[in-house]
């Protein structure tokens, strides 16, 4: 289900409060829907065990 | 090069030329920053480069390293060499404006690593260079500032974020110059404005005292004219400060030393998917040129397949990178919103909205995707190469801000072969290759296992040395 302009608005004046213009919501709402589809897609691979701190081992584990 | 004194022109001679001639003592650090003041003077009022410059300091500087040489002596291999910085590398008690009016009257409190070690190997602090507010942008235009232009065509983008640098360095005002590179801030500027840019492995480069972006993204590199330029200023601003953890705990290579190395037994990555798509044929007839220039210099050329997570890994990007960015401005987008540009004001917005769980997911993929990528695509060959800019680079018209669907395209488009290599944390370096049918500089990535900036250097070298490509003069420079 796509994210709804008013569900971000309202959560702007919940706990953000930053000031943004009425006419970006819905742009805002496509631009979040795509990046939380980017986001499930990541859940296709997910690990319990995977720590993101890992990252920097994993660079140097895989320099050869 | 280094056995005669030149009359004129030295802003034409590299770095390593311009430092070599210093060291010989037939040419002063002063003579090279009269040389600079000179190139900016004539350039500058029409490029927009700078947005400040301490020529006092700068040739207090000059003296006392011409008075150190005078003695016999030398401070380092980037000895009296005139360099200029995006104003994001913080000096103590200097404003560094990072391109906005909200950080335009704040003196650091400290000073950057990477200029602290620039400082010890010798070399002279210009000035600050032009940028995109906070970064944040791949086109190069900053309302707060007078337009960047691009030295072979006025009429097209610079890029950025660190559009400064590469103007300046392609321009001859100085001899190289620190960007960062978060999505592609140091190689889409290198890659339009014709120089070389270098995004080190992801920690190599302490980023202590610069502007932050994106934490987990953001990494610190030089534009320069050469190859062999880029590797002498990798040497010296690469290692652990003490203060970063991230850097790795390595020795830092000499990497001029290997540049020579011939390519017989390496073996060069054509990729397959991604990189070939929404090609504009004038950078793939460039692509396909610079393929054989490695064949012929005895390289092996081998397709590889690039994994379906690759796509992912761009999507992923901006989700970590706006989050982050989001986390760094919250303050200011509440109480100094007025202050931002409108384009940069709008581009925060999102991620103040991206859950959390969301992030920390991408972060745990980012783990399995470079596990991954480095399987796939360093198992049978040792580097990749690939389009920086996927297409020409852009008019300013094209890139004019808007709401519109031709503008958003652009702005991806621009940023789509480099941002996935960031989320990887990998290093490339933009090379320019050709040009494409409109006149305009164009350049392949070369993509690397993590800390093989030995191999990108020597291969990116020999490039240069078979083609001469990279001593082409932008129109804007005059003969």
């Amino acid at each position: 289900m796509p994210i709804k302009p008013e569900l971000l608005k309202a959560l702007n004046e919940q706990t953000q409060n930053i000031p943004v213009a009425q006419e970006r919501w819905p742009e805002l709402a496509v631009e979040l829907d795509q990046l939380r589809i980017a986001a499930e897609a990541a859940l296709t691979v997910h690990d319990f065990d995977r720590d993101p701190g890992e990252f920097p081992a994993v660079l140097r584990s895989r320099r050869t | 090069m280094a056995q005669q004194k030149p009359a004129d022109g030295l802003q034409n001679l590299t770095l390593c030329e311009t430092a070599d001639l210093i060291q010989s003592g037939k040419v002063s650090a002063t003579e090279v920053l009269q040389a600079c003041f000179a190139q900016i003077d004539r350039l500058d009022p029409i490029h927009h480069a700078f947005v400040w410059q301490d020529r006092e300091s700068a040739l207090d500087r000059a003296r006392w390293l011409d008075s150190v040489r005078s003695r016999g002596e030398t401070v380092g291999p980037l000895h009296g060499v005139p360099m200029a910085h995006k104003d994001m590398y913080y000096r103590a008690g200097r404003i560094s404006g990072c391109g906005s009016r909200i950080r335009s009257n704040e003196p650091a409190k400290t000073t950057a690593t990477a200029l602290r070690k620039l400082d010890g190997a010798g070399a002279i602090d210009l000035g600050g260079l032009a940028m995109v507010e906070f970064a944040m942008g791949p086109h190069g235009f900053n309302a707060h500032l007078p337009r960047s232009l691009n030295p072979w065509d006025h009429d097209r983008v610079p890029c950025g974020s660190s559009s400064g640098s590469g103007v300046a360095v392609a321009s001859r005002m100085v001899y190289a110059s620190l960007g960062s590179d978060t999505g592609g801030s140091i190689r889409c500027p290198a890659a339009a404005n014709g120089v070389v840019g270098c995004l080190p492995t992801n920690g190599l480069v302490s980023r202590r005292g610069a502007m932050p972006m994106s934490w987990s993204l953001d990494c610190v590199g030089p534009l320069t004219r050469t190859v062999k330029d880029a590797a002498r200023v990798l040497k010296v601003i690469a290692g652990q400060d003490g203060f970063d953890d991230t850097p790795a705990a390595t020795p830092v290579p000499d990497y001029e030393s290997g540049l020579e190395r011939p390519l017989s037994g390496i073996r060069v990555g054509m990729p397959r998917g991604y990189f070939d798509q929404d090609l504009h044929p004038d950078v793939q007839k460039a692509i396909t040129a610079s393929l054989d220039v490695f064949r012929q210099a005895g390289a092996t050329l081998v397709h590889v397949d690039i994994p379906k997570s690759f796509s992912l890994c761009s999507d992923l990007h901006p989700l970590v990178m706006k989050a982050e960015g989001a986390a760094n401005h919250r303050p200011w987008k509440r109480t100094r919103n007025a202050e931002y540009s409108e384009e940069v004001g709008k581009r925060l917005e999102a991620g103040f909205f991206i859950a959390a769980v969301d992030y920390i997911n991408a972060l745990q993929y980012r783990v399995f995707a470079l596990e991954e990528f480095t399987s796939a695509a360093f198992s049978h060959v040792d580097a990749l190469l690939a389009p920086v800019l996927p297409i020409p680079t852009p008019t300013l018209e094209q890139t004019a801000y808007s709401n519109g669907p031709a503008y958003l395209k652009m702005v991806v488009a621009l940023t789509r072969n480099t941002r996935p290599i960031n989320f990887l944390g990998l290093p490339a370096l933009s090379v320019t290759c050709g040009f494409t049918s409109d006149g305009m500089p164009t350049s392949f990535q070369l993509i690397g296992r993590p800390f093989s900036e030995p191999l990108l250097f020597r291969l990116g070298h020999r490039f240069q040395m078979e083609t001469n490509i990279h001593r082409a003069i932008p129109k804007a420079l005059g003969a």
